[in-house]
């Protein structure tokens, strides 16, 4: 077991709200609260599963479950279950609320701070209030932060973005390094081991929201021209700051990822960090479809994601479902179910150079990992990021 | 400092619950809420510790080795009970009303209120016409809300909650439905 990681652990930059001891302290158990249901409550479920629900389904129906589906019809009677979830879904509200006071005490100042960084890194950021956000971010508040990425409490608002950066932190409890950049620098060095040659010129961050995942491609390809994009300008004006402010220079601009303003064969490396299980079964076609038409031929598209549902075990799988009904991420189930290959093929890909592969954590590889485990609320706990992806 | 803004707590979308009855996991929220505030009290008297400690206006052991006279405890003791006096004060309303004689059920104040003006000499019995089935079910064609109103003679099925004795309520306690079946399935369809 890991020494547990404080939100002091965060690094600190110009655009991360402070916060006072009381704010902190809030901040601090929540992460132990959600480090407590990782590792004490958990595991738990398995057993009521094991010992419980499955043997008197087995005495029932003369067979183990067989789907996810079949696990949770039983999992959902069991009071352990029941008082698991309760305290997963109120440790996500805590979190939000943890992170908003901080935000909330000053937030004119604090977007004055945001608007004109205080240092220069040569980026840049391009709004575009006539974007229409699209309805699977509007149905509900995704992952369950209040207003969404969106909401805006007062003219060039980036509260949102604000509140994201630490909850972030607080909601992977640190796995994911002090800058929260761990899927990026996992893929980065995933793509200097295994495609050693392959420089990028130009590349793409799609959903970049603030661009947390965006910045370590910076390090691993500082040749490198750096594009992201994100349908909510709340985000956008904070990854602009933080970015500045952290000395990296990254091309920012308010556009849906199913259809960019970016001419053809545009980059050479198009990626996204937990952005599919997020939009729409059209719109994750559509984005596969634009990924093709912005790449140069020999260029690479690769997704981050948690691992697709096809061959893991009915109970595994039920729990790595839990946030689709109880987190707010409705298309969380779907978008583990898509055919992979069928999707590259449909985009426009050749399906026979689609990729998929668990990499490495980069912050992890330092480290032992957690609980070795893909389960519901334990962001990165893992040690492993799945990747999918094709080549042009 | 500019005037502070409450950000909106609540995320669209409908919030899940897990238990048969809901308002245990409100509960749940409740006690996680307050934990963690304990919590947050917790680390900022550390924090007075130890800043006390560094500055040497206190060391920590003095803290252990406090003995409070007996003015300390009882003025401690005081707070104690006040505070458990307002926690759980709650509690006490059943044996206030018993106490009042505050015994009737909140439906008669109800009727009471809303008992329509009568003719000044009609003796109050004849005031509401008897409500035969037929006419009961014509009410109900035209209007079902209205005909939903409990008519005055209504009986009344369980007895005011106040009214009975404490030992009876635990004595019989009600059991709870392991399987609420039909809820859960309502409230979570299946795919």
């Amino acid at each position: 077991m890991t020494k547990p990681l404080s939100v002091h652990a965060q690094a600190e930059h110009r655009a991360l709200p402070p916060v006072t001891h009381d704010e902190f302290a809030r901040q601090e158990f929540v992460r132990a609260f959600k480090e407590h249901l990782v590792k004490r409550v958990h595991g738990g479920n398995r057993a009521v599963y094991e010992r419980k629900v499955k043997p008197s389904f087995e005495r029932q129906h003369k067979r183990a479950p067989n789907t996810r589906f079949e696990v949770r019809d039983e999992m959902v009677h069991e009071p352990y279950y029941q008082m698991f979830s309760t305290l997963l879904r109120t440790s996500q509200e805590m979190m939000w609320s943890a992170c908003q006071k901080p935000v909330e005490r000053d937030l004119e100042a604090l977007n004055q701070s945001i608007a004109a960084p205080a240092r220069r890194a040569g980026g840049s950021l391009r709004l575009n209030p006539a974007l229409e956000v699209p309805r699977y971010h509007t149905a509900v508040d995704i992952h369950c932060q209040p207003g969404g990425y969106h909401v805006e409490y007062m003219p060039g608002d980036a509260s949102a973005g604000m509140v994201y950066d630490r909850a972030v932190h607080v909601y992977a409890m640190g796995q994911m390094g002090p800058y929260n950049n761990d899927m990026g620098a996992s893929i980065a060095m995933w793509l200097q081991r295994h495609h050693p040659d392959f420089k990028p010129q130009r590349m793409l961050d799609l959903g970049c929201s603030v661009g947390h995942s965006t910045l370590p491609y910076a390090e691993a390809f500082p040749d490198a021209e750096i594009h992201a994009i994100d349908v909510a300008a709340p985000m956008l004006r904070y990854a602009h700051a933080r970015a500045e402010d952290l000395g990296v220079a990254v091309h920012y601009s308010q556009q849906n990822a199913e259809h960019t303003d970016f001419a053809d064969g545009s980059f050479d490396l198009i990626v996204s960090h937990i952005l599919l299980h997020e939009t729409a079964e059209r719109a994750i076609h559509n984005i596969v479809r634009e990924c093709h038409r912005l790449l140069r031929k020999g260029g690479l598209m690769i997704h981050a994601e948690t691992p697709p549902y096809k061959g893991m075990d009915p109970f595994d799988a039920f729990l790595l479902d839990w946030d689709t009904r109880n987190n707010n991420e409705p298309f969380w189930t779907r978008s583990h179910e898509i055919d992979l290959k069928q999707l590259s093929q449909r985009g426009g890909f050749d399906p026979a150079l689609e990729f998929e592969d668990l990499i490495p954590s980069a912050f992890q590889v330092a480290q032992a990992s957690r609980s070795q485990k893909f389960q519901g609320g334990d962001f990165g706990g893992g040690g492993l990021w799945f990747i999918y992806g094709n080549q042009k | 400092m500019t005037a502070a803004i409450r950000l909106k707590r609540k995320a669209r979308g409908e919030r899940p619950t897990f238990f048969a009855d809901p308002n245990v996991d409100t509960v749940i929220a409740m006690v996680m809420g307050l934990a963690g505030e304990v919590a947050v009290l917790r680390d900022r008297l550390d924090t007075l510790e130890r800043l006390l400690d560094r500055t040497g206006a206190l060391q920590r052991t003095e803290i252990e080795a406090f003995a409070p006279n007996a003015g300390v405890v009882a003025e401690r003791a005081a707070w104690r009970e006040a505070f458990l006096g307002e926690v759980l004060r709650i509690v006490e309303i059943e044996v206030e009303a018993l106490a009042d004689g505050d015994l009737e059920r909140y439906d008669s104040a109800i009727r009471l209120v809303e008992e329509p003006a009568a003719p000044r000499k009609q003796p109050a019995a004849t005031r509401r016409p008897a409500v035969t089935k037929k006419t009961a079910k014509k009410i109900e064609k035209k209007a079902p809300a209205r005909a939903a109103m409990p008519a005055p003679a209504r009986p009344v099925k369980k007895p005011a909650r106040a009214a009975r004795p404490a030992a009876a309520r635990t004595a019989k306690t009600k059991p709870v439905a392991r399987r609420p079946a039909k809820a859960a399935a309502k409230r979570r369809p299946r795919r």
